[in-house]
């Protein structure tokens, strides 16, 4: 984000500026308009400058922006004329010895004022100017350095010299170090920081923030400005570390150029000798490493351009767009097109770089859209499918999709009655979470269901099909970094079924039955044999309510009804009276086999209801097989009721089972049936003690 | 003969009396059928003379009965009208259709124009390492794009929630050779406190199509072609100079405001433009990354889809797309 006063830039344009043609522009270039402020007879404009473009965070760099929208291809020179410090490699010309004992510093000038008279007050538009640009004045010195690094993006430093002990040493901290700031907090600078320090004490963290023993107030009388570059990626890495961030390392670590090094202490030299008074010393000091010294060049051909562009520009053409960004260019072939760039623009590495620039002038309107001619192969993916498949067979049984977050509170494991020994147990957390309660990664989707459940229960939503299709987070030793996903699907299921009325005479609850049935016909729907086999291990289930599902003898999932007591763990949980059914697996790997049909026999089929008494833990998927393999002519075995309570002996349960015999061959006659009845009758009876209810 | 047509009227006036619906009715039709038939064979027989008075009578029977018969029809099926029981504007509860969630239906929009179009869809894990989500998107660890996606970490640096499904692209460059066209659409995560407009993970769909020839037209034309799939053919399009670290050049795109239609709201303050994605052709430092030549071309584009269903289904805050109140869904 950038912040600028219009009228400072049209003050400091060489020709006329308009200023809704420099909005215009600056939106059409990306530079969004973030917020304006109106002041009457001046607008304060902030704009937002990606990462690529700190050239842009200063009003010189606005204002290149307009010369290059109007195609005046001379930039504003800022250099003070009148001002004449010659800088040179000897570092003992000020009254402080200079050292720099570091790689991250490209440059570093320094120019020194003596008799300064820091008393009086900043000028009003120099006020004015830092207000508008959410700056605060402190007194005049240290106002004009923030004014210089509005002006031009150049970041400066100014130390009182008589605070000063001794040599000015700049150097990387070799470990872990303390720092007090101008705002008295503590930091801790990470090993490698750059810290420019005197004889005695630290002084600042350089190009982020300064400290108290150097600093400039109003009894200031000498001066050493500082200048200077540093390199982005330590201030960047400082600045995080630490988490300090100042307008100064904002520009830093987005990268500075050094040709403004120079420029910076000069414009400060003439600036404060103009309303402070003081004689500047005629010599400088200027430490640089030679990081771009000589303008950076490369050849972007016309066909690369025009073929990631997709247009048809020429070269005289692509040149014009480039100057009018100041640019310099030159092409003898029609062709390769040698381009200079500008030292401000520190973003251009590539040629892509300078494509993009021809892009922007040339303006993405136009270029106009074109089909895609290429032909890559479609590749289906299974997951994507199922997900869909899932989705589309759960709105056919009437359940409602919910999202609900990856992240779940920290106790949840706790709540769900999941016990740290099993698989189903989550300790994956988050460092840095919003808070405890958006903690964990979720290892099963029951919290998410189960809480949005009894959301809607408190809102008076008491009957509920609800269902969600997301990943479970697991750790995987040998996996990656170790951890591991998978896709599931959950869905729960509270309240009535099917309510009173229209020939049903009493409201029909959801049972755990309903949630086997939901299993039931969804493996059916993708044609997949799957087993249940009850479990205790998993604690949200009530005791002996509660299934693992497996598929080719690997676990997927599991079932059950939700312990009243897990429940009874979330606030306002109180408020499920009706059993909460759930169910969750896995569908990575469903791979739907192809199914035939199977044509109706032309003879007719016998139906036949029978009431079995059956022990508790004998399970229906036991007994149906030994029904079956009674006979051929038995086609179907379903369970149409089951029922416990008056009539039943203790430790049993009614089954109503009705079995459908039939052969395509020819009709069957009821001495047959009667004989195979007689048949699995004494199987189930010998097997699992099943006999009929009388 | 006088006398006997009296006595026939007599027994069918009986009989008309007696149907008080539809079938009876067609019984004492075909009475009165068989009356007559037998009324004109006695006629017959009779002397001339008296065939001419006989005649007419028989005639204003047949007359009148007819019109009795008209009359007892109408009645029938009028009453039968009034008397119907059954109220049809009265739906019992039996059927009810479940809801798919608004931001999967809004995905599944563009998923389903994005292979009509002919691209694959790609997964890839929520959980991911700094390497697929930063580093080989041209992005070290000093770059300052990484504060435009402020991260959460299960292990500092190295392990942590994607902020955007790019690293499923990156996942699949090293997997996979060009020519492709892949879309991946899923959860992201970003530090960001729940409020009304904010949420800390939202949904995108990212494409990348890999392959020669491949141009920022082409990009403009995708991009802008599920827009009009999507919302519909009115909607403009609006690409402008952008940044992101793994494309040169970006583009950012706006289209038209689904809210004002592009006249300029609330919404979209005053502009008719709507931020929705962000674009561009891949940077060759992440083809090189993946293995690559940098000579590779391909472009890049990812849809925040969070906004989108707000604004198609009008649903006022980001965050009830979370809450999931069944109600609201239950409308959709």
């Amino acid at each position: 984000m950038f912040k600028f006063s219009y009228n400072w830039l049209k003050a400091e344009s060489e020709i006329e500026t308009d200023y809704e043609e420099l909005l215009h522009w600056l939106d059409i270039q990306g530079f969004e308009i973030a917020s304006i402020e109106d002041y009457g007879d001046d607008k304060a404009v902030e704009i937002e400058v990606k990462a690529n473009r700190p050239d842009m965070l200063s009003v010189a760099g606005v204002l290149r922006e307009y010369y290059a929208g109007k195609g005046r291809r001379q930039i504003k020179d800022f250099t003070p004329k009148d001002v004449n410090v010659n800088f040179g490699s000897d570092n003992s010309v000020l009254s402080h010895r200079i050292v720099v004992d570091s790689k991250d510093v490209h440059r570093y000038c320094a120019a020194e004022i003596k008799g300064v008279d820091n008393t009086g007050e900043t000028p009003e538009y120099i006020k004015d100017r830092l207000t508008k640009s959410g700056i605060a004045c402190i007194n005049p010195i240290v106002d004009i350095s923030n004014y210089v690094l509005l002006q031009i993006g150049q970041p400066i430093h100014i130390f009182d010299a008589d605070k000063v002990k001794g040599d000015i040493r700049i150097e990387n901290v070799p470990a872990p170090t303390k720092f007090t700031t101008l705002a008295s907090t503590e930091i801790e600078l990470p090993t490698g920081a750059l810290l420019i320090s005197d004889d005695e004490n630290p002084l600042c963290v350089a190009g982020i923030i300064g400290g108290h023993a150097p600093e400039v107030t109003e009894s200031t009388k000498n001066i050493i400005i500082e200048s200077a570059n540093f390199d982005h990626i330590i201030e960047r890495v400082t600045s995080k570390k630490t988490h300090v961030q100042t307008a100064a390392s904002y520009r830093f670590e987005r990268g500075v150029s050094p040709a403004t090094a120079k420029l910076g202490a000069l414009i400060c030299v003439k600036m404060i000798t103009e309303l402070c008074g003081g004689e500047y010393n005629k010599t400088g000091y200027m430490h640089t490493d030679g990081t771009s010294a000589a303008l950076q060049k490369m050849v972007v051909t016309r066909k690369r351009v025009n073929s990631l562009l997709g247009s048809d520009l020429d070269v005289p053409q692509i040149c014009k767009y480039l100057n009018d960004c100041f640019f310099e260019t030159e092409c003898k072939d029609g062709e390769n097109i040698t381009v200079t760039v500008p030292d401000f623009r520190l973003d251009i590495d590539y040629d892509v770089d300078v494509i993009e620039e021809v892009g922007r002038m040339y303006g993405y309107h136009n270029i106009e859209p074109q089909p895609i001619k290429l032909y890559a192969p479609f590749v289906e993916n299974p997951v994507n499918k199922n997900a869909n498949k899932l989705r589309d067979i759960m709105v056919g049984f009437g359940f409602i999709e919910v999202l609900t977050y990856g992240f779940i509170p920290g106790n949840s494991m706790q709540m769900l009655h999941i016990k740290e020994d099993s698989e189903y147990y989550g300790d994956i957390k988050i460092l840095n979470p919003l808070s405890n309660f958006y903690e964990l990664m979720r290892p099963s989707l029951a919290y998410g269901l189960i809480s949005t459940a009894i959301a809607n229960m408190s809102v008076g939503k008491g009957d509920l099909r609800i269902f969600e299709v997301g990943k479970r987070f697991f750790r995987q030793k040998d996996y990656e970094d170790g951890y591991n996903e998978k896709n599931v699907f959950a869905a729960l299921m509270t309240g009535v079924k099917l309510g009173r009325g229209f020939g049903i005479t009493k409201d029909a609850k959801f049972s755990v039955y309903d949630a086997v049935s939901l299993l039931d016909a969804t493996m059916r729907e993708f044609n997949i044999k799957y087993e249940i086999k009850p479990t205790d291990e998993l604690g949200m289930f009530e005791q002996g309510a509660g299934s693992d599902i497996y598929v080719s003898g690997k676990k997927i999932g599991y079932i059950g009804k939700i312990d009243p007591k897990v429940l009874g763990e979330f606030e306002n949980g109180k408020l499920a009276r009706d059993d909460v059914l759930y169910v969750e697996f896995c569908f990575e790997g469903f791979d739907e086999t192809k199914r035939c049909i199977e044509f109706d026999s032309m003879y007719p089929s016998v139906n036949r209801e029978y009431n079995f008494l059956v022990k508790n833990g004998i399970h229906f998927t036991d007994y149906a097989p030994v029904i079956k393999e009674a006979s051929g002519i038995i086609v179907n075995v379903s369970p149409r009721d089951v029922y416990t309570g008056a009539g039943v002996p203790k430790g049993f349960t009614s089954v109503l089972i009705r079995i459908e015999y039939n052969d395509p061959t020819r009709t069957l006659d009821f001495e047959e049936i009667a004989g195979v009845e007689a048949k699995f009758m004494k199987a189930l009876s010998d097997k699992y003690g099943i006999t009929l209810k009388l | 003969m006088a006398q006997f047509i009296e006595e026939k009227k007599r027994e069918l006036q009986a009989k008309l009396e007696n149907s008080d619906a539809l079938d009876k009715l067609q019984g004492v039709e075909s009475s009165f059928r068989k009356v007559m038939k037998e009324l004109f064979a006695e006629m017959k027989a009779l002397p001339n003379e008296q065939k001419k008075e006989v005649g007419a009578a028989i005639n204003d029977f047949k007359k009148e009965f007819e019109e009795r018969i008209a009359a007892a029809k109408k009645k029938i099926s009028e009453l039968s009208k009034t008397d119907a029981a059954v109220d049809l504007t009265v739906p019992s509860p039996e059927f009810i259709r479940g809801k798919i969630h608004p931001l999967i239906r809004v995905g599944r929009m563009f998923e389903d124009v994005y292979k009509e179009m002919g691209f694959s869809i790609a997964y890839g894990p929520e959980i991911e390492n700094d390497k697929h989500n930063y580093e080989m998107l041209n992005m070290p660890y000093y770059h300052p794009a990484r504060d435009m996606q402020d991260t959460f970490y299960l292990e500092y640096p190295k392990v942590l929630l994607r902020s955007h499904t790019s690293c499923v692209q990156v996942r699949y460059m090293l997997e996979h050779k060009p020519p492709f066209m892949i879309i991946s659409p899923g959860v992201v995560y970003r530090v960001d406190e729940i409020d009304p407009q904010h949420t800390p993970c939202f949904y995108q769909v990212e494409g990348l199509v890999v392959g020669e020839g491949i141009n920022l037209a082409n990009l403009k034309w995708a991009v802008t072609e599920s827009v009009k799939r999507v919302f519909g053919p009115e909607y403009k399009v609006k690409f402008s100079p952008c940044y992101y670290p793994y494309t040169e050049p970006s583009a950012a795109v706006d289209m038209g405001c689904i809210m004002c239609g592009g006249k300029g709201c609330r919404t979209c303050k005053g502009t008719g433009w709507m931020r929705v994605a962000g674009a561009g052709m891949v940077h060759p430092n992440v083809f090189e990354a993946v293995g690559y030549s940098r000579d590779t071309v391909g472009f890049a584009f990812g849809w925040g889809l969070n906004r989108l269903p707000m604004l198609y289904y009008k649903i006022l805050e980001m965050r009830k797309l979370f809450e999931n109140e069944v109600s609201l869904w239950e409308q959709l």
